[in-house]
């Protein structure tokens, strides 16, 4: 069967290539202007799910995707509760996922935005990513699945959604006392003390953010053309392999392209990275290959179980998908695990005294050979344990 | 553009009903495909099974004798 190009893939993944370098032109971290596992990293982090002070902010773009899905869905009549299939595994498939994500720094989304700013390393989480993929493919061909999901109550579907803006709009009411504690820590005022009840970085990728009101605007618009589009980043590569069909990939190209043009043009401007096509100095990235290509190997195989990418499980919560809610909330729960156990990894220190100093997993994450052997067994066991029983 | 075509689309709850049908119609002689759901339809796995008009009382028959589970099955152009 030949490939039907649905055009508003390609335009949903030109949208949110702008919509990234929009986000970083305004004050996102370089090379993040969106990332699904650094957000969800930064929302554990405010909420005091972990305590890695420079990663704590509540990103309005993640309640912006699920409630843009939201309403897209709703006003297309495609908005449907449902759940029950295999919540535990999903919520363990989410975690690992996540602790995948910030072995390598990045979802799937941040690796394309990567790779668009020439960062070299991402290319090699591509390879992992694919190989990843393929591997769940493998098992999917072979019969994997996990069980179905059946309709469910409306409210079920609305829980996710519904506490996330809560949790948002307490944030935003106590935004004037954490700016204030912000500007006292960057005055040095002795005594500056968080009298809020949300943590929020004052250094490192956490402080770094585009005012609210354009990432939540960013986020909404996404949210909806994913959802109308079914964009996907693991959903492209798998659905080439296995039916030949590149409508879904073109998406994840024009995300490429579109942040490629934007960091030719506003390059230097903002926290928009200068293309710069190398291993070395590429912003909140390391340079460990072997860690890079197993973090995305992670994200890939671990992703395919879960039928689709970290954005993909944001949209389906968002239309009422209680499956796809608890694997958020297990990506939730995992990002607070990666950095309480010193699983994510950490960016470059870079050029010092003229010799470049890379980012050491050795020194600074010693548990994590350990941790990703653990992981890759514990998918190897979910992907064999659910395949179907006759084609066992 | 590629000319649209009328045909038999299955749509399932999970990947291995999927495979399942795709083995089961190839054993019994019937001219299918697996393909990525339709955008207008709502496949939970995003995997749907695409095959003539024809044949749709034999898989019916087959999905049935087999205890496969689909979602929906419909003719539509694609």
């Amino acid at each position: 069967m030949k490939t039907k190009i649905n055009p508003l893939i390609i335009i949903t993944g030109l949208v949110i290539g702008i919509a990234a370098v929009v986000l970083a032109l305004n004050g996102n971290p370089k090379n993040m202007g969106f990332c699904i596992a650094c957000f969800i990293r930064d929302i554990a982090g405010t909420t005091k799910l972990h305590s890695a002070a420079p990663v704590q902010y509540f990103r309005p773009e993640i309640v912006g995707i699920v409630l843009g899905s939201l309403i897209a869905a709703l006003a297309s009549g495609e908005w449907r509760a449902k759940a029950g299939s295999s919540p535990a595994l999903r919520f363990a498939l989410g975690a690992m996922v996540m602790i995948g994500a910030l072995i390598f720094l990045g979802c799937p989304l941040r690796m394309v935005i990567r790779m668009g700013g020439g960062d070299l390393n991402a290319f090699v989480g591509l390879i992992g990513f694919a190989v990843g993929i393929l591997i769940g493919v493998v098992f999917l061909k072979k019969g994997f699945g996990l069980k179905r999901n059946y309709d469910t109550t409306n409210l079920d579907g609305f829980v996710l959604p519904i506490v996330l803006v809560v949790l948002f709009v307490a944030f935003y009411l106590a935004w004037p006392v954490l700016t204030q504690y912000v500007a006292d820590v960057k005055a040095n005022v002795e005594g500056a003390k968080n009298a809020a009840p949300f943590a929020i970085s004052t250094a490192g990728p956490g402080s770094m953010h585009a005012p609210i009101i354009i990432a939540l605007i960013a986020g909404l618009i996404v949210g909806a053309l994913a959802q109308k589009s079914r964009m996907c980043m693991v959903g492209g590569i798998r659905d080439i392999v296995m039916f030949k069909n590149f409508n879904l990939i073109l998406g994840f190209v024009a995300v490429f392209v579109a942040v490629l043009v934007g960091n030719i043009i506003f390059g230097g401007q903002g926290n928009v990275v200068k293309l710069n096509f190398s291993m070395q100095s590429q912003p909140v990235a390391h340079s460990d290959g072997l860690w890079n290509f197993l973090g995305m190997m992670i994200v890939g195989w671990g992703s395919c179980l879960l039928g689709g990418c970290p954005l993909r499980q944001l949209i389906l919560t968002g239309e009422g998908n209680g499956d796809s809610a608890i694997t958020v909330l297990g990506m939730l729960v995992g990002a607070a695990f990666a950095h309480n156990f010193g699983l994510a990894g950490g960016a470059d220190p870079g050029l010092k005294e003229g010799v470049y100093t890379a980012y050491s997993f050795a020194k600074s994450n010693p548990n994590v050979p350990v941790v990703v052997v653990c992981i890759i067994i514990a998918l190897l066991v979910i992907s064999i344990t659910n395949l179907k029983s006759e084609e066992k | 553009m590629l000319k649209k075509e009328l045909k038999l689309i299955i749509t399932f709850y999970t990947s291995s009903e999927a495979m399942a049908t795709e083995r089961v119609c190839k054993d019994n002689g019937i001219k299918g495909a697996l393909i990525s759901a339709p955008r207008n339809l709502t496949a939970d796995c995003g995997i749907s099974y695409a095959a003539e008009v024809a044949d749709k009382e034999k898989i019916e028959g087959l999905l049935k004798d087999k205890k496969i589970e689909y979602e929906k099955i419909l003719e539509m152009e694609v």
